[in-house]
């Protein structure tokens, strides 16, 4: 007798070239939180897909429910019993909640949807599983997390058995992943069966009964939930020792780089998404930007990186007032920008690494308007050295890299500098969003050291332990306005800070 | 004499009306694609093909039934063709659009000429016109007899703008039709049948556009080489302006029968206007509509979010 769901020997290889998958066995029992982790490129997305019906192995075979299973499709695997919850949602923004959930399976009366029916069944099922979500809302209008409960309820509502959460985490503050959590041990004691796909290791200690690590495509380790401990898994995944916490030193604050006053950003519909924010940032220090998403770091971001433009007050970089600025003048005033939403603003998908390396410095690199590609190339084989790019080649679509290495690349760019360019304030933002340990240590080592080169860095991040582990001052983002600016550099607690977050209040005191 | 009076009379606000008939079917038509996903750049080329066939159709069997449900056939095929170019076989949809208008005029000026040996048009002399049918009641009230008066398919017309508002919005294929013109992928994932939802979006608007042409030729009782005179585009606009809604799409409608009525009447009304002007009326507030609309659009999403 087998396990619930049994996978053997799956093998996936994509383009002829990489090997994400190389003969990886699973064992999934029923009723059980069962967690894949390790690092980005690992495989553990490919193997998700495998099951969920998106991806066809080359090899290998599974078993669910003690039946040969091989979905050609996810509506196979949901005919199956199993659904995927993916990072990207599968929403429809202008429908409600309700008839996102119904799509494909809707009640109906006299020829119309019974929309009637289609409410009340998810408010049935939004209740049982402990996920209030209100059906009539437009899904354009929830939040991240709540856009998460509307892909389990459609799972749900389908009735599948086994429910893969594909990173769910990633883009959820901690109170939502509390609720998640609430959420998937409500579907395990109900004797359904979920797969979490995983990176953050004290979210898989704390809710996982099993674990399999994968590296390179290959199972490398299996523990229980109980145990495991966090070291052994980091040592699992990587494949080495690497300090997990690291320290380290002040930042040492000279003249004021970055100066915004009163900073004020109407979204579509009017209301103020930023509202009379005021703070410095000095060379030579990192400046927190902490908050739960969507208290307006998106509009801070856009607004000093010159994307949208502010309503009121001012933005200065050094002496000059860049309120209305265009990124290229801002850039050309020592302005670097890495935008948290990286495929949208921060590189062109499609194009090639080389193209997205060179987007910044070609003005450099060229005679008569024709491009230097010879010394291009060598310019830009250096960088992604320096930066520790890996790509399988410089014309490969920027889309086909990982996204650590996509934010490395972005990073590259930006921060390569040209003679005569100048460099003195980092603009970043969500810089580690769904990358792996290395690359984060990576990038977070390449701040402090920019830092202590006298840079100004502005890190606007919705990860509490990325702002507290790298800011000299923390700046606390609720509804639109700053409402505190902390010490950082362990001046100030996780809990202190988190409360922060939620009540909007500055001091420790006031927040209890 | 005076113009104001002139122009604000019963006449003109029954010619308003029929000019808005074939502007609004075509416009439900183009609101249902773009709801799925697809920019109808055909309307034009499908709309003069119903325009022919409602004429051969009622010529050769002397029934107007004959003829309209012809015109609906024909389009609804040269739809089908359109939507296996564009969607089967990929094909750019502003090219395989273009083509299709293009192929449309071409085939049935020299149908036309094939057939009545005249350069351009076709004409059946014995051949019946759609009748004018007043409603009882109705035709003597002042202010609203101009709703009376008219052909089946103006009324038709009317009564569609509800009918597709319901299927679009409250029907469960209308439902499917929006998620799959929202996000084609994801509608795929949940294992709706994107290319079939494509495909009969396609087909119902070239249906309307039939209609359309029926109602412009069997009027007329003649059909006049590219008789449809830019409505195609006149249509697609009114979609887009009204918002993707059937609502909104019949008061742009409205709006752009109204600009034609009142340049016709116009004609007559001063005749020392420019005529050039005057014919060029509706197409200046399509223009003016459309950038005004975007404008207005632009400004609200804010240049990024588009």
């Amino acid at each position: 007798m087998g396990a619930y769901l049994e996978c053997r020997n799956l093998e996936k290889t994509y383009q002829g070239t990489l090997r994400a998958l190389q003969g990886v066995d699973l064992d999934v029992e029923k009723g059980r939180v069962h967690a894949v982790i390790g690092e980005n490129g690992a495989g553990k997305s490919t193997l998700a897909k495998v099951i969920g019906g998106v991806v066809a192995p080359n090899a290998g075979e599974m078993r669910f429910k003690g039946e040969p299973y091989s979905p050609g499709s996810p509506r196979d695997a949901h005919a199956a019993g199993i659904a995927m919850v993916h990072q990207h949602f599968a929403l429809f923004p202008s429908l409600t909640v309700a008839e996102n959930i119904v799509l494909g399976d809707e009640p109906t009366r006299l020829g119309g949807v019974d929309s009637a029916r289609a409410v009340e069944q998810v408010r049935a099922l939004s209740h049982e599983y402990g996920m209030p979500l209100d059906p009539r809302r437009r899904v354009r209008d929830l939040s991240v997390g709540e856009q998460q409960r509307v892909e389990i309820l459609k799972a749900l509502y389908r009735n599948v058995d086994l429910l893969i959460l594909d990173e769910p985490t990633a883009v959820l503050t901690p109170v939502e992943v509390q609720k998640l959590f609430k959420g998937v041990l409500r579907l395990v004691s109900e004797n359904r069966t979920v797969i979490f796909i995983a990176h953050k290791l004290e979210e898989v200690l704390e809710i996982a009964d099993d674990i399999t690590v994968l590296r390179a495509g290959k199972v490398v380790g299996r523990r229980t939930g109980a145990d495991a401990t966090k070291a052994e898994l980091v040592r699992l995944m990587v494949g080495e020792d690497i300090a997990v916490d690291r320290q380290r030193r002040f930042g040492s604050p000279g003249p004021e780089r970055l100066v915004v006053r009163d900073l004020t950003v109407h979204d579509a519909q009017g209301r103020p998404a930023l509202d009379g924010v005021s703070f410095t940032v000095c060379a030579g220090e990192i400046v927190g930007i902490a908050g739960v998403e969507g208290n307006g770091q998106l509009d801070l971001e856009l607004a000093l990186g010159g994307l949208v433009e502010p309503s009121g007050g001012s933005v200065l970089l050094g002496d000059e007032d860049v309120s209305t600025a265009t990124p290229a003048r801002r850039r050309a005033l020592g302005l670097r920008y890495v935008p948290a939403d990286r495929m949208q603003w921060g590189c062109a998908p499609k194009a090639s690494v080389f193209e997205n390396a060179i987007m910044q410095c070609h003005r450099h690199s060229s005679t008569a308007g024709v491009l230097r590609r010879k010394r291009l190339r060598n310019d830009v084989k250096s960088m992604l050295k320096r930066f520790d790019v890996r790509a399988p080649g410089l014309g490969a679509p920027v889309d086909t890299l990982s996204g650590g290495n996509i934010q490395k690349l972005i990073l590259a760019r930006e921060l390569t500098t040209s003679p005569g360019d100048a460099l003195e304030v980092i603009l970043i933002s969500s810089p580690s969003r769904g990358i792996d340990i290395r690359g984060v240590e990576f990038i977070h080592d390449l701040l402090v050291q920019y830092r202590d080169a006298g840079c100004a860095v502005l890190l606007i991040s919705t990860d509490l332990d990325e702002v507290l582990a790298l800011s000299d001052r923390i700046g606390v983002l609720f509804r639109g306005s700053l409402v505190a600016m902390l010490p950082g550099q362990g001046r100030t607690g996780k809990a202190e800070l988190g409360m922060c977050m939620l009540q909007g209040k500055g001091e420790a005191g006031a927040a209890a | 004499m005076n113009v104001l009076a002139e122009v604000f009379n019963a006449q003109l606000w029954s010619d308003v009306l029929r000019m808005t008939t074939p502007i609004l079917l075509l416009a439900l038509g183009a609101m249902i694609t773009d709801r799925a996903g697809v920019l109808n750049i055909a309307l034009e080329g499908l709309l003069v093909f119903g325009a022919f066939a409602g004429v051969l159709g009622t010529g050769l069997t002397g029934s107007l039934v004959v003829g309209v449900a012809s015109a609906m056939l024909a389009s609804g095929a040269l739809a089908l063709v359109f939507a296996w170019f564009a969607l089967y076989l990929r094909g750019n949809i502003f090219i395989v659009g273009l083509a299709t208008n293009a192929f449309a005029a071409a085939a049935t000026t020299y149908a036309a000429w094939l057939i009545s040996g005249r350069e351009g048009s076709l004409r059946y002399a014995q051949a019946p016109t759609l009748a004018k049918l007043e409603v009882p009641l109705l035709k003597d009230v002042p202010f609203l007899a101009f709703l009376s008066g008219h052909t089946i398919i103006d009324y038709a017309a009317w009564a569609l703008v509800i009918i597709v508002a319901f299927v679009v919005f409250r029907s469960r294929f209308g439902l499917r039709l929006r998620a799959v013109g929202e996000r084609p992928v994801a509608a795929r994932a949940i294992g709706l049948p994107v290319r079939r939802i494509q495909y009969a979006a396609v087909v119902i608007s070239g249906l309307l556009a039939g209609l359309a042409g029926a109602q412009l030729s069997l009027t007329l009782g003649g059909f006049v080489q590219n008789m449809s005179g830019g409505r195609g585009w006149i249509g697609l606009v009114a979609s887009i302006v009204g918002n993707g809604t059937a609502l909104g799409s019949a008061v742009a409608s409205v709006l752009f029968g109204a600009a034609e009525g009142v340049a016709n009447s116009l004609q007559i009304t001063a005749p020392n206007l420019p005529a050039q002007l005057l014919f060029a009326l509706p197409y200046l507030i399509t223009l003016v509509a459309l950038v005004a609309y975007s404008a207005s659009r632009s400004r609200k999403k804010g240049v990024l979010e588009a």
